[in-house]
């Protein structure tokens, strides 16, 4: 069904004499898009560099102004967790929805059931064996860093996510020991803990996720905590789910390609 | 005239863009055309970097780099759709072109 509809799309393709056929074919559509990207990059180099160098707008003396009563010591944490935490709250909505989508694409495989596509040797499994704990140690170390200096939810929940992809790439089927229900709650956790968090404070007369200022320290890190979690088993699930494995029909129906 | 860091960065941020956004036209790969994008992801939190520093000030300013933190997230997030997209219209279809690249070739 969906061939007869290409080849119409073809064939009505074939017959288009408009220029944008021609510039879409081949040689041309390349020197075109090679000419437009030069110009454009005049264009964006005059205007960046206008803004980079003559701009001196910006946000840092309000951030700074109110750094003492965000909680942290770190700026970025404080635009992150504090300042402008809905863009914090919609990101980890963000990753719930790229999660959900992906596995909707897939057909049978869900997240639990998908096993390793490998399987790891003795040196591959003694790394990962030392390298694990590394990691999950350098993730608490960089939150916990996050709240002075350099460091945060989003690291360490990186650092996370690859301490999982390791486990992974290593064939250890973590995913047996992990119920559905429980990774998916895992990776929901922060997006309803700061929607509710948030709520709560609405409740109490405050705006969306302003912290009581004398606690705002303690809700950060709290938050940061779930977030760290969620964007770990979040990213780690993203892994899983663009992993080679067989996706939708049986591997002898896609075998054509060549890279699956 | 000598150019500052910030300069430097700020060009190279441009040019890396723009090789992104040839990347996404010229080839029609769909894998090519996700590394593509984020080519200039990659371009425009290099862009948010000099901005961050375009005060001058011992400080730099916290907000671009803090969606630079978030925009790092949301790339691989929407990276991951768009593989996971990319591998189902190869399942489904065979090729890994979209039906309007196949038909120009």
């Amino acid at each position: 069904m969906s061939t007869t509809r290409n080849q119409a799309k073809a064939a009505e393709m074939a017959t288009d004499s408009t220029p944008w056929a021609a510039v879409r074919s081949g040689r041309s559509l390349r020197v075109t898009t090679a000419v437009g990207a030069a110009v454009l990059a005049s264009v964006l180099a005059v205007v960046a560099f206008d803004v980079v160098m003559n701009d001196k707008g910006g946000l840092t003396p309000q951030a700074m102004e109110h750094l003492d009563e965000s909680g942290v010591e770190n700026p970025v944490t404080a635009v992150l967790l504090n300042f402008r935490s809905v863009d914090t709250w919609l990101e980890v909505g963000v990753l719930v929805l790229a999660v959900m989508s992906v596995f909707a694409l897939h057909r049978k495989n869900s997240l639990t059931s998908s096993p390793p596509v490998q399987r790891g040797g003795y040196v591959l499994s003694r790394m990962t064996g030392a390298f694990v704990p590394l990691l999950v140690l350098g993730a608490g170390y960089l939150l916990w860093r996050g709240t002075h200096a350099p460091g945060g939810a989003f690291q360490a929940g990186a650092l996370f996510a690859a301490a999982g992809v390791i486990v992974r790439l290593s064939g250890r089927n973590a995913l047996q020991y992990i119920q559905g229900w429980l990774l998916r709650g895992v990776i929901i956790l922060a997006f309803a803990c700061m929607a509710g968090i948030g709520i709560l404070f609405m409740t109490a007369g405050r705006n969306f996720l302003e912290y009581p200022a004398a606690h705002a320290g303690t809700w950060i890190f709290l938050l940061e905590l779930v977030a760290t979690i969620s964007i770990g088993a979040g990213l780690w699930a993203l892994f899983i789910g663009t992993h080679p494995m067989p996706l939708g029909r049986p591997p002898s129906r896609t075998a054509n390609g060549t890279d699956t | 005239m000598t150019l500052s860091t910030e300069a430097i960065f700020t060009l190279t941020a441009v040019v890396v863009f723009c090789l992104g956004l040839y990347g996404l036209i010229a080839s029609a790969h769909l894998v090519r055309k996700i590394m593509a994008i984020n080519i200039m992801g990659s371009a425009v939190f290099l862009l948010f970097g000099s901005i961050a520093r375009r005060n001058m000030l011992e400080q730099s300013d916290p907000v671009p780099q803090a969606m630079v933190i978030t925009g790092i997230v949301v790339a691989v997030a929407a990276t991951a759709f768009a593989l996971t997209l990319a591998r189902r219209i190869h399942a489904e279809t065979g090729t890994t072109q979209l039906p309007e690249e196949r038909g120009s070739e």
